[in-house]
């Protein structure tokens, strides 16, 4: 499942980033890595999703795009 | 002494920086660019310090302009201590900034700011843990209430160099084979700082290096990449991300999950999908309200005595007096603009975004901006430019790519600024009323839109996708906001008043050599022949170049109104005239001051660009708006 189709509420791990280094070294810089537990706060259809990182505690805005290449799993 | 202060943004630095700086604030430039920082001299037992706020960064390997701009700044060996402030209550990934500032080797205090925030959040941490780990002073703070400031002030003296983290075995021989082979000339920093940026592949650093260095290094790299089966880059972050961890989970403990607030409550509804559309729009609403009616008042309260001192002592035909009057009127129009427009603006815009509501506008916002192939971050400069173009324009930087910034910098000047405003509302509101008016800045929203959806199809690939920090909700300072709106009018005034009162003088000088009938001749075939318009209307569109607002002015002189603006023109003009001549006026040319600036920030060539683009559109635009009113019979 990617992150673009979790549904709000949920917790959810970062399996991988598909993407260059250019994304992952963003995500990263902003916090977000393979492996890490996320909770999907807020989403809107065909739009950004709202995450709060489950130990960092912030709230990063994910682009759509950039999110439907995030894969997660169910946490 | 030269302090900087250094942070991921929203760590709070700029509120610290209020907090110690004086008034007596020097904006400054970055060479070549218009990214500016702020600096202050401050006594300080007896001794002058430079406090230096650079802007924001999430870590030393670069991102946008700014972020750049910040690291070239601490590697280029000014600074003799940072204050690294952080947020503790994201205290675990604040750290890595911390660890990677360590291998600049400059002395360092720690600030923990913002620790009521990580106490309701459920952290406690100890700070002599971190300090004995770190090696460096560690100060709790709360900036927002001056809280630990005086004592973080007190601890650097005892700043200190920070320990150094260690990589794995096999990335350290690579840093330690790249270091020692790096000319002089290229070393940012410390060899092996630069060895690690070159590792991670960092633009800047790679650009530096000649071919054969950057060739040793693209082996280094892949062999690296090659056995942690990931890319090297993100090995070494996601390494000193494992050691920050470790570090949080030795000085910190989590006491409990904190119950939802009615701050979360709260933002359901601003993020809500439907709810969310409504208190955007409602607070735009409100926004321009601001900027019109309260405007509106301070202007008329400010400029109309002004003006009527200038009426009776500044009358005379002799050179001198042209001069004067020029100077005269410019200075008005700077007060004009500044005083009951700008400010009110620049003030509900800071308020915004210190209560954070700015990130929540990017994220309902980000869907419509991709189609015109921008993100939500874009949201700030846009509506920025309702106030001022010129601080718009300057915020555009925030857009990673210069492709984006190009195309945001064509579109940020089509969308009305204040003193545009004062046209459309005192002709289309004052005269077809209020709604209209609303409807007006529909039509401009909707032509932005499909201008930009236009401009991106040229666009090559997808564009970078928005990642942003969303901060919580927070009651922000009155005295932030008050010092931030100050910086902006203060640019504006240093920048942009020179430029009105010369472009007045110039204008005096013009009317009194008898030019304007010469003018109007020469613009006649785009006033009369393409736009319907009378003739005597060319000099107010060359006056508008200088000062839009001033074109109402000028069209009430042109017209031989006197009195009431509105009520003149409506006499004089018909609808379908009135809506050409504004629309038209509305997206012809930005100001001068804001071609000044698109010169600065993006180049001459771009800048040519982006005024050709704005004539054509406003052309196109007020000859559809005269063939649709012709169409129904009200031009």
């Amino acid at each position: 499942m990617m992150l673009s189709e979790s549904p709000p509420g949920k917790k959810v791990r970062v399996k991988a980033i598909h993407g260059g280094r250019g994304m992952l070294m963003r995500l990263s810089a902003m916090g977000i890595r393979e492996g890490d537990v996320l909770l999907v706060v807020s989403r809107l259809p065909m739009g950004p999703v709202i995450v709060e990182h489950a130990v960092h505690g912030h709230r990063v805005i994910v682009g759509h795009g950039m999110a439907s290449r995030i894969e997660v799993v169910p946490e | 002494m030269r302090i900087a202060l250094v942070g991921q943004p929203n760590s709070g630095k700029s509120t610290i920086f209020n907090y110690i700086a004086g008034y007596r604030v020097r904006t400054a430039n970055f060479p070549g660019v218009t990214v500016t920082y702020h600096e202050s001299d401050v006594m300080y037992r007896g001794e002058r310090i430079t406090i230096v706020d650079l802007p924001g960064i999430y870590s030393l390997y670069t991102g946008d302009v700014a972020e750049e701009e910040a690291r070239r700044y601490l590697l280029s060996g000014s600074v003799d201590v940072i204050i690294n402030v952080v947020d503790a209550s994201v205290l675990s990934r604040s750290l890595e900034l911390t660890l990677e500032l360590a291998e600049l080797r400059i002395p360092m205090v720690v600030c923990l700011n913002m620790m009521d925030e990580a106490r309701r959040k459920g952290l406690e941490i100890d700070v002599g843990t971190l300090e004995k780990i770190l090696g460096v002073p560690v100060v709790p703070c709360i900036g927002n209430r001056g809280v630990g400031i005086q004592e973080m002030l007190n601890r650097v003296r005892e700043a200190r160099t920070p320990v150094c983290i260690r990589f794995d075995e096999d990335i350290e021989r690579a840093i330690g084979y790249v270091a020692e082979r790096l000319p002089e000339d290229i070393v940012m920093g410390t060899r092996r700082l630069t060895a690690i940026l070159l590792l991670q592949g960092d633009r800047d650093a790679l650009k530096a290096a000649g071919d054969e260095m950057r060739e040793l290094v693209e082996r280094a790299a892949r062999a690296l990449t090659e056995a942690h089966g990931r890319d090297i880059g993100y090995i070494i972050s996601s390494q000193r991300h494992a050691i920050a961890m470790d570090l949080f989970e030795r000085a910190v403990r989590v006491k409990r999950k904190p119950s939802v607030s009615v701050r979360e409550r709260l933002d359901r509804y601003l993020l809500h999908p439907v709810y969310g559309y409504i208190i955007l729009a409602l607070t735009f609403m409100a926004m321009l309200w601001v900027a019109f009616f309260v405007g509106d008042l301070l202007s008329g309260l400010i400029i109309g005595p002004l003006e009527g001192a200038g009426e009776v002592y500044l009358q005379g035909d002799a050179p001198m007096y042209i001069v004067l009057r020029g100077v005269y009127e410019g200075f008005i129009g700077g007060v004009g603009i500044v005083i009951p427009y700008m400010i009110p603006l620049l003030a509900v815009l800071g308020f915004l975004e210190d209560v954070g509501y700015l990130s929540r506008a990017a994220y309902l916002l980000d869907r419509l901006f991709h189609r015109m192939g921008l993100h939500g971050k874009a949201a700030g400069p846009f509506l920025l430019g309702y106030g001022c173009t010129v601080p718009a324009i300057m915020a555009t930087r925030i857009l990673e790519s210069p492709w984006d910034r190009l195309r945001a910098a064509i579109l940020v000047p089509m969308v009305p600024c204040s003193a545009r405003s004062v046209v459309i509302l005192a002709l289309i509101g004052g005269i077809f009323g209020p709604w209209v008016a609303m409807a007006f800045y529909a039509v401009n929203i909707t032509v932005v839109y499909m201008v930009g959806a236009f401009l991106h199809s040229f666009s090559k690939g997808p564009s970078l996708g928005l990642v942003m920090e969303m901060p919580d909700l927070k009651m922000p300072s009155a005295l932030s906001v008050a010092k931030k709106t100050y910086y902006v009018v203060y640019e504006f005034l240093l920048f942009a008043w020179p430029i009105i009162i010369a472009g007045s003088v110039v204008l005096e000088a013009m009317a009194y050599a008898g030019l304007n009938d010469g003018i109007n001749y020469v613009l006649s075939p785009l006033t009369v022949l393409v736009l319907g318009l009378p003739a005597s209307l060319g000099i107010t569109i060359v006056f508008g170049i200088f000062r839009k607002e001033l074109a109402l002015l000028m069209m009430a002189a042109a017209l031989g109104i006197s009195g009431d603006v509105a009520s003149g023109v409506s006499g004089m003009m018909s609808p379908g005239q009135i809506f050409t001549f504004v629309t038209f006026i509305t997206f012809y040319i930005p100001c001068f001051s804001t071609v000044v600036v698109l010169w600065k920030e993006l180049g001459r060539r771009k800048t040519s660009l982006v005024v050709l683009i704005n004539i054509g559109v406003a052309i196109a635009l007020s000859l559809g708006v005269r063939l649709v009113f012709t169409a129904v019979g009200l031009f």
